[in-house]
C-alpha cells in the first residue's frame, strides 16, 4: 500500500491545480451542509434560549415578533411606544416585576436600552470592569461594544441626534462610560445600556438648565451633558407615567401571577398586548425550520449533483490512466494494484477535503453562534 | 544454463474463436541468445511475448523459462515471475509522465511487493542510469526528455530488476535511424552486460543483422480464420 | 416528617436571624417606621448625615451604591430627595410611602421658568414634609408595614405588633392634633420655613411662612417682611424648625410674635424619635395657642 500510496501523492502533486480545485470542491460540498446546518441549530438554541430566559413581555399591539424582537435582540424594528405608567400598573398589581425598556436612540452605532436596574439581574449580566449604573447619564457598555469600539471605563460616548436640525429640545446626549459588562454571548454584548430616565432626557422630556455644551455658533454640533454640577438642574416635565417606552419585560412571581397577569391583556382594544416570548419564538423557529427543510434539499440536491460532478472527474482523469495501469499490469501489478492506486489517490484527496472542511468548521465555529441570529433577526 | 535452453516452448497453442490465434510445436531459445522476431501484422509476435511473460495463459502447451514452468503457475505466482524476471520494453516507452525518470525507473518496485526497494536497488538504479546516458537528467519527467532517452529509461526500468529475460516489443519503432541504433546498443549491452537473453520483435530488416538469431513467423503454422 | 420539618425549621432560624432585610430610607420618619414596624428582623439604614437637609441631601456614588444593595427603598413620595428621580435604583426595592396617597398630597405655588428662547414652563410643586400631619404619617407606616411583608418569609406576627406599636404613637399624636383642631381651629400662625402645610391641615391652623435661615438673626428687610405679614394675619405665634439665636427671639417678641420650636423631623433628631420629638412639639404648640 505504500507504494501505491507514494505514486497516488506523486499523480496528485504532478496535478497539484487540478488537485487542489478537487480538494476544494469536496470540502465545499462537505462544508456547506454542515454550516448551513450547525447556523440553523445555532441560531434556534439562540433564540430559544433567550425566549426562554424572558418570561413575559408587554408592549403596545401591533406585530408579536417584532416587540419580541425588538425587546430580546434590539432590533432596528422599533414597536409604537407605550407609556412607562404600563410598566407601574404591572408593579402594582402585585403579579410580576416589570422591567421597563425604552429602544430608540444609538451610540457608536450600538443600540441605547434604557432600562431599570432589575434588568441586569434578569439577564444575570455581571460588571466586568467600573460600576454599575448609578446616576442619570451613566453608560453600561456590552463586552462586544467595549471590545469592538476600544472603549473603557472613563471614556464618553455621544448619543447620536436622531435629526441634526432637531432644535425643539433633543440634543445628543455625552455619557460617561461609568462600566463595562462581562462577555454572555447575548444581543447584551452589543447594547450599551442606560437607566430609562436617561433615555427621556435624550428624547427631550427630560432636560437640565444652560446644559448645552459645545459653543453656541451654529453648525457646530451642540451636546448635552450631565455633570455633577447641572444634574440638580435637570427635572422631568409632565407625569412620569406618561413618559414613552417601547417593552416591558414581566417577570410573574408563580404561574397563578402570570395567568392573571396575562388575562389582563386579553382585551383586543386595549392599548398593550402581553406576549409569550417562547411561544412567538417557537413560531419563528418553526418558519426557520421550514426553510432549513427546503434549504436542506437544495444543498442535498447541490450537493448530490457536486459530488456526481467531482465522481465524473475522478472517473476521467482514471480513464485516462488506463494506459498506465495496462502498463503496470505488465510489469508484474496485482490485479488489485490498480485498485489500490485509485484508492490510496481517493483516500489523500478526500482526506486533504475533510480536514480543509473540518478546518474551516473549526475556524469558523465563534462566529457562527453570534452572528446566526443577526442572519435571522435582520 | 549452458547446457539446457533459456525459453523452451512445447505444443503450444492459443484460440481465439474457433481458429488458432497462435501455435508453436516448438522453440527453443538458450540463454543469452539475442533474437529478433519478425513476421507479418496479427500474426501473433506480441501475443507470444505476453504467453513467455505470462500476462496469458495458453489454450495448450507448455512453457518454460529458465527453471521455471510458467503454465503451471497460478496467476498470482505468474505475475510474481513476471515482476522478477521478466524485462518489457516497449514501443511507446509506456513511462509513466506524473513520475521523474528515476521513479520511472523504480516504478516496478512500488507496484508490487515481489521487489523492494533498498539502498541497493537505488544504487544500482543510478549506475544503471549514468550507463545509459541519463546521468543529470533523472530528476526530469518523461515530458522533458528526448524520444531517445525515454526509451533509455523504460531500458533501465526493464533491466533493474534483474531479469533473466528482455521481450522488447518494437523498441525502436518510434524512433529516428540514429537512435534505433544507439538504443540497440544500448539493449545489446546491458543485456549481455545482465546475461539476459534478448527476444526483441521488430519490424525493422535493416536491424536484423545484429541479431544472433531471426525467427520469422511465417514459419510457424498460424493458421488464418 | 412534621417533626423533621420543625427541627429544620430551628435550625434554620438562627440563620434566617443573621439574614435581616436591608432597609433604606430618603428620610428619617420613614426610617422611624421600619423601625418600630420590622425591629429586629431589618437592618435601617438612613444615610443623611446630621447637618445635611434630606430634602436636598445629594449621595455620592457609594451612597447610591449603599441604596442600590438593600431589599427595600422607603421613598417619601411628593418629590421629596430629588436625587432619587436622578439615581438608577432597583424598581423591585423601591416603595413610594405616598403613593396611595396623591390625593392628599398639599399643591404649593408653581415654581416657573424657561429654557432659552422657549416659553416659560412651570412645575407644579407639592409639599413634601407629609409626616407632619400624623395621619398621613399612619398611611406612609401602613406602606411601609405592606413592604416589608411582601418581602419576609417570616416574622409576619413581629410586623404586625411593630406596626401595632407604630400605630398607637400615631394615633396618640393624631389625638393631639385634632385637640388643637378642636380648641384652636382657624387660628393663624407665621413659620420661619413653608414647611408646615401638612401639620397645619391636620391641626385646621393657617400657617404662612417666610424663608429665613434658621441660624441668622433676621436682618431688619426681614422683620419689616414679617411685620407686615404679622399685620396682615394677626398672627401671634412664630413656628421655628430649630431653635433659632436669642436675637432672633427677641426681635420676633417685638413684634408680639411667641416663638415655638416645632422641628420637621427630615433628618433625626439629637434626642428622642418622631413620636416623642413631635409630641412634645405638638404640646408646646398646645400651651402657647392657649395664652
Amino acid at each position: 500500500m505504500s507504494g501505491a500510496l507514494f505514486l497516488a501523492w506523486a499523480h496528485i502533486w504532478h496535478h497539484r491545480w487540478r488537485s487542489l480545485i478537487l480538494v476544494l470542491a469536496i470540502a465545499l460540498i462537505v462544508v456547506v451542509p454542515v454550516t448551513v446546518s450547525r447556523v440553523v441549530d445555532a441560531a434556534e438554541a439562540d433564540l430559544s434560549a433567550r425566549a426562554e430566559a424572558t418570561p413575559l413581555l408587554i408592549g403596545a399591539r401591533g406585530s408579536r415578533l417584532d416587540l419580541v424582537m425588538s425587546a430580546l435582540y434590539f432590533g432596528e424594528d422599533q414597536p409604537d411606544p407605550l407609556p412607562y405608567q404600563a410598566s407601574e400598573d404591572v408593579w402594582d398589581s402585585g403579579l410580576a416585576i416589570a422591567i421597563p425598556l425604552y429602544q430608540r436612540f444609538y451610540a457608536e452605532g450600538a443600540p441605547i436600552i434604557g432600562t431599570s436596574l432589575d434588568y441586569f439581574d434578569l439577564r444575570g449580566l455581571r460588571i466586568a470592569d467600573g460600576r454599575g449604573l448609578t446616576v442619570l447619564g451613566d453608560a453600561v457598555l456590552g463586552a462586544a461594544v467595549a471590545a469592538e469600539r476600544g472603549l473603557s471605563v472613563g471614556d464618553h460616548i455621544l448619543s447620536t441626534p436622531e435629526n441634526l436640525f432637531d432644535i425643539a429640545g433633543s440634543y445628543p446626549l455625552r455619557m460617561p462610560v461609568v462600566g463595562v459588562l462581562a462577555p454572555t454571548g447575548t444581543p447584551d454584548d452589543a447594547a450599551i445600556f442606560v437607566d430609562v430616565k436617561t433615555t427621556w432626557v435624550m428624547a427631550g422630556i427630560g432636560h437640565g438648565h444652560e446644559d448645552v455644551e459645545g459653543g453656541a455658533s451654529a453648525g457646530i454640533l451642540q451636546y448635552a451633558e450631565i455633570t455633577p454640577q447641572n444634574i440638580d438642574s435637570f427635572h422631568f416635565h409632565g407625569d412620569v407615567g406618561s413618559y414613552p417606552i417601547t417593552a416591558i419585560i414581566a417577570e410573574p412571581w408563580d404561574q397563578r401571577s402570570s395567568t392573571i397577569l396575562k388575562g389582563r391583556y386579553l382585551d383586543t382594544s386595549g392599548p398593550a398586548q402581553i406576549v409569550d416570548p417562547e411561544e412567538v419564538m417557537s413560531g419563528l423557529i418553526e418558519t426557520v425550520f421550514a426553510i432549513k427543510d427546503v434549504l436542506d434539499w437544495v444543498v442535498r440536491i447541490v450537493g448530490g449533483a457536486a459530488a456526481l460532478a467531482v465522481v465524473l472527474a475522478l472517473h476521467l482523469t482514471f480513464r485516462l490512466r488506463a494506459r498506465e495501469m495496462q502498463t503496470a499490469f505488465r510489469l508484474g501489478a496485482g490485479r488489485f494494484a490498480t485498485l489500490q492506486l485509485l484508492l490510496a489517490e481517493a483516500l489523500l484527496l478526500g482526506g486533504a477535503a475533510v480536514m480543509l472542511a473540518g478546518a474551516v468548521i473549526w475556524i469558523s465555529q465563534p462566529y457562527l453562534s453570534g452572528d446566526a441570529v443577526q442572519l435571522l433577526t435582520r | 544454463m549452458t547446457d539446457r535452453a533459456m525459453i523452451e516452448v512445447t505444443g503450444l497453442a492459443l484460440r481465439r474463436g474457433e481458429s488458432f490465434a497462435l501455435a508453436i510445436e516448438h522453440l527453443s531459445i538458450p540463454a543469452g541468445e539475442r533474437v529478433a522476431v519478425v513476421g507479418p501484422s496479427g500474426a501473433g509476435k506480441t501475443t507470444l511475448l505476453n504467453i513467455l511473460s505470462g500476462i496469458l495463459n495458453p489454450d495448450a502447451g507448455h512453457v518454460r523459462i529458465g527453471e521455471t514452468a510458467v503454465t503451471t503457475l497460478s496467476d498470482r505466482q505468474r505475475r510474481m515471475f513476471r515482476a522478477r524476471n521478466i524485462g518489457f520494453v516497449f514501443q511507446d516507452f509506456e513511462l509513466v509522465e506524473y513520475l521523474s525518470a528515476r521513479e520511472n525507473i523504480l516504478y516496478p518496485y512500488r507496484l508490487t511487493d515481489a521487489l523492494s526497494i533498498t539502498r541497493d536497488v537505488r544504487d544500482r538504479a543510478e549506475a544503471l542510469a549514468a550507463s545509459v546516458g541519463l546521468e543529470g537528467k533523472l530528476r526530469r519527467k518523461p515530458a522533458n526528455l528526448s524520444q531517445g532517452e525515454k526509451q533509455r529509461v523504460a531500458i533501465c526500468r526493464a533491466l533493474l530488476p534483474r531479469p533473466k529475460l528482455i521481450l522488447a516489443d518494437e523498441a525502436t519503432g518510434n524512433l529516428d535511424p540514429a537512435n534505433k541504433d544507439l538504443i540497440l546498443d544500448i539493449l545489446f549491452e546491458q543485456a549481455q552486460a545482465a546475461g539476459a537473453t534478448l527476444l526483441a520483435v521488430t519490424h525493422d530488416h535493416a536491424l536484423l543483422p545484429r541479431f544472433d538469431r531471426v525467427i520469422n513467423f511465417d514459419d510457424f503454422a498460424a493458421v488464418p480464420a | 416528617m412534621i417533626r423533621a420539618l420543625m427541627i429544620a425549621l430551628l435550625l434554620a432560624a438562627p440563620a434566617m436571624a443573621q439574614e435581616r432585610l436591608k432597609v433604606s430610607a430618603v428620610a428619617y420618619p420613614l426610617a422611624w417606621m421600619a423601625e418600630g414596624i420590622g425591629g429586629d428582623l431589618v437592618e435601617v439604614t438612613f444615610p443623611v448625615p446630621a447637618d445635611a437637609d434630606p430634602a436636598f441631601w445629594r449621595p455620592n456614588i457609594a451612597a447610591i451604591a449603599a441604596f442600590q444593595q438593600s431589599d427595600v427603598i422607603l421613598l417619601n413620595g411628593a418629590g421629596f430627595a430629588d436625587w432619587t428621580a436622578k439615581a438608577s435604583l432597583p424598581r423591585r426595592a423601591l416603595t413610594d410611602t405616598s403613593a396611595g396617597i396623591t390625593d392628599r398630597l398639599i399643591e404649593t405655588e408653581a415654581i416657573t421658568h424657561s429654557h432659552g428662547d422657549d416659553d416659560p414652563h412651570s412645575h407644579a410643586a407639592t409639599a413634601t414634609f407629609l409626616w407632619l400631619d400624623p395621619a398621613m404619617a399612619q398611611a406612609q407606616a401602613d406602606a411601609v408595614h405592606h413592604a416589608l411583608s411582601r418581602r419576609m418569609s417570616a416574622g409576619q406576627e413581629t410586623l404586625d405588633a411593630g406596626h401595632a406599636e407604630v400605630t398607637a404613637s400615631l394615633t396618640a399624636l393624631t389625638a393631639q392634633a385634632e385637640a388643637i383642631a378642636a380648641s384652636h381651629g382657624g387660628t393663624r400662625l407665621l413659620a420661619s420655613h413653608p414647611r408646615y402645610q401638612y401639620l397645619a391641615r391636620a391641626a385646621r391652623l393657617e400657617v404662612t411662612a417666610v424663608s429665613w435661615a434658621s441660624d441668622a438673626v433676621p436682618d431688619a428687610d426681614q422683620i419689616a417682611e414679617l411685620s407686615a405679614l404679622q399685620q396682615q394675619t394677626g398672627a401671634a405665634i412664630m413656628l421655628w424648625e430649630e431653635t433659632p439665636p436669642d436675637a432672633a427671639i427677641e426681635a420676633v417678641a417685638a413684634l408680639g410674635l411667641t416663638s415655638v420650636l416645632v422641628p420637621t423631623l427630615a433628618n433625626r433628631p439629637e434626642t428622642g424619635d418622631y413620636a416623642t420629638v413631635l409630641a412634645e412639639a405638638l404640646a408646646r404648640l398646645s400651651a402657647a395657642l392657649a395664652e
